[in-house]
């Protein structure tokens, strides 16, 4: 059945998406960037525009002119000359990095000004009112308005890029700027790019406002749900992406109108309220031949996370912090919490928690290089079979460790499909992931509903729990460490330094890969496990897709070759929440994540550096240290061959 | 004959261009074969035809009698293919010994969760003493333990011939490898691979410099826009007439 009625209705649903897909396109295709933080932007503009209608009482027209004009083209240009000019060599994971910093700075941004506060008077720009069709079919004037906006920025970009000289220019900056720096001004078209995304994005969010009501949180994931859109577009053709958005608009109205047998139901109302996500995490599985732009044809791989980790950082039993001093020092100090007063000591259990979640980031990310926005949902998955398997009769300690082993599988068939992806469609796969999990499991009472989470017997005291949190979190660090000692820890460092060569050397590439995704899986199920043991109960925000996100932008602050990092950061998070107000986290986390491109490696590597600059003696190289007499000798004889 | 490597009919084509065209070769072991002909005469897409980096259109590759198509590259590698790339690809992050090592221990599968379990290397001490027996013969001992990353390129160089040396392999196939070493090291390259050669090794190589294909090959190979066009003594193809053009200018 198709229904007229319904056909409009998401029609209006459609064009909010087609305005997204387009805005995210259109900055993609005239800067490079993929701009996750589109809707961030969009509901900074939005509460701004807020701001000054409704409290500094400024006429809307004025308010838009300054909205649109200034503060939204403003803040392209500020990003593009503070964070992706400075990173444009930093290949496909460096820009994502910082595309999401910027997503959880103004997030954080957003908390900090205005609380976090949704409100439903966000003053409209459009005309109220409708327009009648045929008989009683009535189509309302914003949603004329929207596809007129559409269509114009469909239309006059494709004309634009495709026939135009500034189009040919924009595109060879957009193909390779240092090679464009010599024959068109490169540096003023790309900041006129993003000062033109940012424009898009601040008029997808003030148009938005009004029709739903404003809050951080709605626009930023309509934008990352429509990605699917984009990726069905193959992120270049922009009629694709408005067409199918459109359709996915409508068909998801389409599918109210379907009423199965009761039992079926609820899948069904998950499917419409659900269809960007599926779209997207079905796209990302089956579209074929994805590229990325900057993440290269399949050839090299070192590239895929430049900008993450430290150039030539060293990854080896020696070498690594794990086992050394600061492991002592900081085991130390996690023992701390357990003479803290009852109320500290309750807030500090999610600290063990969330570092067995972000050592689980660094394994998947610095041990198998595999980018993963999806750690939410293996954390979620991990709690959700331990409340399970407690439920039918298994005791809660055994399934404490049951239930992470479970998740292992789902990681490896997950982690599957996202291996042939690169860069950003890695992410994105990832990211699906992790929605798909919230969206039809974690949001379904018929998984979720009526849990019971009681702690383990004998660890239901704060003090006994959080010793058994610190027990997890050594298996995790011992977990680690075996993943780069012997010959597993050298083939996954050859696999990161070049990936042709370690398949030379007969290292299954793939399998490993795969593999070390797949612990890593297991092991954000136990720090999901713990979180909700934490909290004696499962609750679905805390596996939110977008805390995934925050997660990895902190662990890629802290540096994602280094595990003790983790740790640290994972406190240093906890610590922050608690003792300050929502946002500053984010706003921590964002500033450190856009500033990530200036000092490769994060936090540990900049400690790691300083360490090796009081260390090391100032005649020698660092790599003379560890010669033998006769090394230094031919070192030296090296260095004056080279020197001729 | 064991142990060499048979190409037969093999074909790469890019949209219209034939990178390689139906090109029949052997590489018998105990023997050098070089490959020689122009830039883009489809010499480097042969090789990556034969490792599995790239898929051949049609044609075979066999290795002592078994077929190789259609298997990956890290199959083809533990069958006892070992090659080296045009772009040196080390593990920069490994020291000398630890990228040989690379080569040694992953020539059969290893259980990965023995690995993640930290259960002790069965094979560790003979692949410590590869590793050692190949840079001693390559005269690397002395950098056993500097970082990969730290070396001049033409040192790089030798340490990626020791990482395929180090599986054993059967077959050598070694893509440029003289360029960026100096005049001791190419001396002490074309020593080691005649050594290799008299050990039974099949070695195939693709190279500019011809002073180092006359001293070290026995066969060779002209290939042009993706076909062989002469085959025979290194220096009877030189002096061919067809050889002379693309070398030496003359018509």
């Amino acid at each position: 059945m198709f229904y007229a009625g319904l056909a409009l209705n998401g029609l209006a649903i459609g064009c909010v998406a087609a305005l997204a897909a387009v805005g995210l396109l259109a900055t993609y295709r005239v800067t490079g960037v993929f701009n996750i933080a589109f809707g961030a932007i969009a509901v900074f503009c939005a509460y701004v525009m807020w701001q000054c209608v409704r409290v500094w009482r400024m006429p809307v027209s004025v308010s838009a002119l300054l909205v649109l004009g200034i503060v939204a083209p403003g803040i392209g240009l500020v990003l593009e000359r503070l964070v992706y000019r400075p990173l444009r060599r930093s290949g496909a994971s460096g820009l994502l990095v910082a595309t999401l910093g910027v997503l959880v700075l103004q997030l954080g941004l957003v908390f900090l000004l205005w609380g976090g506060r949704s409100y439903v008077d966000a003053p409209s720009l459009l005309p109220a009112g409708d327009v009648r069709l045929v008989g009683t079919l009535r189509l309302s004037n914003a949603t004329i308005v929207e596809l007129c906006v559409v269509a114009l920025v469909a239309g006059l970009l494709t004309v634009l890029l495709k026939a135009t000289r500034v189009g040919l220019m924009v595109r060879a900056v957009v193909d390779d700027r240092d090679l464009a720096e010599a024959l068109v001004p490169a540096d003023r078209l790309a900041a006129g790019g993003w000062a033109f995304g940012s424009f898009l994005a601040g008029l997808a969010g003030v148009l938005w406002a009004p029709i739903y009501h404003l809050d951080p949180y709605s626009l930023t994931l309509t934008v990352l749900e429509t990605m699917g859109v984009a990726v069905l577009a193959r992120l270049t053709s922009l009629p694709v992406a408005v067409g199918a958005a459109l359709a996915i608009g409508v068909a998801q109205t389409e599918l109210t109108a379907v009423h199965p047998a009761e039992r079926w139901q609820g899948l069904v109302d998950a499917f419409h309220t659900n269809l960007f996500v599926l779209v997207l995490f079905a796209a990302l599985m089956v579209v074929p031949r994805l590229g990325v732009r900057g993440s290269g044809a399949g050839g090299g791989v070192a590239g895929g996370l430049g900008g993450l980790q430290r150039p030539g950082a060293r990854r080896t039993s020696r070498s690594d912090l794990v086992g050394r001093l600061p492991f002592g020092a900081l085991s130390l100090v996690l023992t701390l919490p357990l003479f803290f007063d009852p109320a500290d000591l309750r807030a500090a259990l999610a600290v063990p928690a969330l570092a067995v979640v972000f050592v689980s980031l660094v394994v998947a990310t610095g041990y198998a290089g595999q980018i993963s926005l999806g750690q939410a949902g293996y954390a979620g998955l991990g709690a959700l079979f331990m409340a399970k398997l407690a439920e039918g009769g298994t005791p809660w300690l055994v399934a404490l460790f049951l239930g992470p082993l479970l998740v292992v599988p789902i990681g490896w068939v997950t982690g599957y499909p996202a291996i042939h992806r690169r860069g950003l469609y890695l992410a994105l796969t990832t990211f699906a992931t992790a929605a798909v999990v919230a969206r039809f499991v974690f949001a379904q009472p018929v998984f979720v509903g009526g849990l019971a989470i009681a702690r383990p017997r004998g660890f239901t005291d704060d003090h006994w729990f959080y010793g058994l949190e610190l027990a997890c979190l050594v298996l995790a660090l011992l977990l680690v460490r075996s993943l780069h000692t012997g010959p597993l820890g050298r083939a996954l460092v050859a696999l990161r330094d070049s990936e042709p060569a370690a398949l030379s050397a007969g290292v299954d590439v793939r399998r490993l890969k795969v593999f070390v995704f797949a612990c890593a899986a297991g092991l954000a199920g136990l720090g999901g496990a713990l979180t909700t043991l934490a909290a004696q109960a499962f609750n679905p925000t805390d596996f939110d897709p977008v805390q995934g996100m925050v997660w990895f932008a902190a662990v890629a602050v802290w540096g994602v070759d280094s595990a003790m990092a983790a740790v640290v950061g994972a406190a240093a998070l906890v610590a922050v929440d608690v003792g300050t107000v929502q946002g500053v986290s984010g706003l921590l986390i964002g500033v450190g994540a856009v500033l990530l491109g200036r000092f490769p490696g994060g936090i540990s590597a900049l400690v790691q550096r300083a360490g090796d600059w009081l260390g090391t003696p100032p005649r020698r190289s660092v790599g003379e240290r560890r010669l033998s007499p006769a090394g230094r000798a031919l070192a030296a004889q090296l260095r004056e061959r080279r020197a001729e | 004959m064991s142990g060499s490597l048979r190409i037969t009919g093999l074909r790469r084509q890019f949209g219209g261009v034939a990178a390689v065209d139906g090109v029949d070769l052997d590489v018998p072991s105990g023997a050098v074969t070089a490959l020689i002909g122009p830039n883009g005469a489809g010499k480097t897409t042969l090789f990556h035809c034969v490792t599995g980096i790239d898929t051949a259109d049609a044609g075979t590759v066999t290795l002592s009698g078994k077929e190789l198509s259609g298997l990956p590259p890290h199959v083809r590698a533990r069958a006892g293919i070992a090659w080296t790339f045009q772009r040196i690809e080390l593990f920069a992050g490994l020291t000398v010994t630890e990228n040989v090592r690379v080569g040694a221990e992953n020539r059969r599968g290893r259980p990965l969760l023995a690995g993640l379990l930290g259960l002790p290397d069965s094979r560790g001490a003979a692949t410590r003493a590869t590793a050692a027996a190949v840079l001693e013969r390559l005269g690397l001992t002395p950098l056993a333990d500097v970082p990969a990353g730290m070396l001049p390129g033409g040192t790089m160089r030798l340490v990626e011939i020791g990482r395929a040396l180090a599986a054993e392999p059967t077959v050598l196939l070694l893509d440029e490898p003289a360029s960026g070493l100096d005049d001791d090291q190419i001396a002490r390259l074309a020593e080691v691979l005649r050594a290799l050669a008299a050990d039974g090794l099949a070695i195939l190589l693709v190279e500019h410099d011809m002073r180092f294909v006359t001293g070290v090959a026995d066969h060779a190979h002209l290939m042009v826009a993706g076909r062989i066009e002469l085959s025979g003594r290194p220096d009877e193809v030189l002096a061919a007439p067809v050889a002379r053009e693309i070398y030496v200018g003359e018509s």
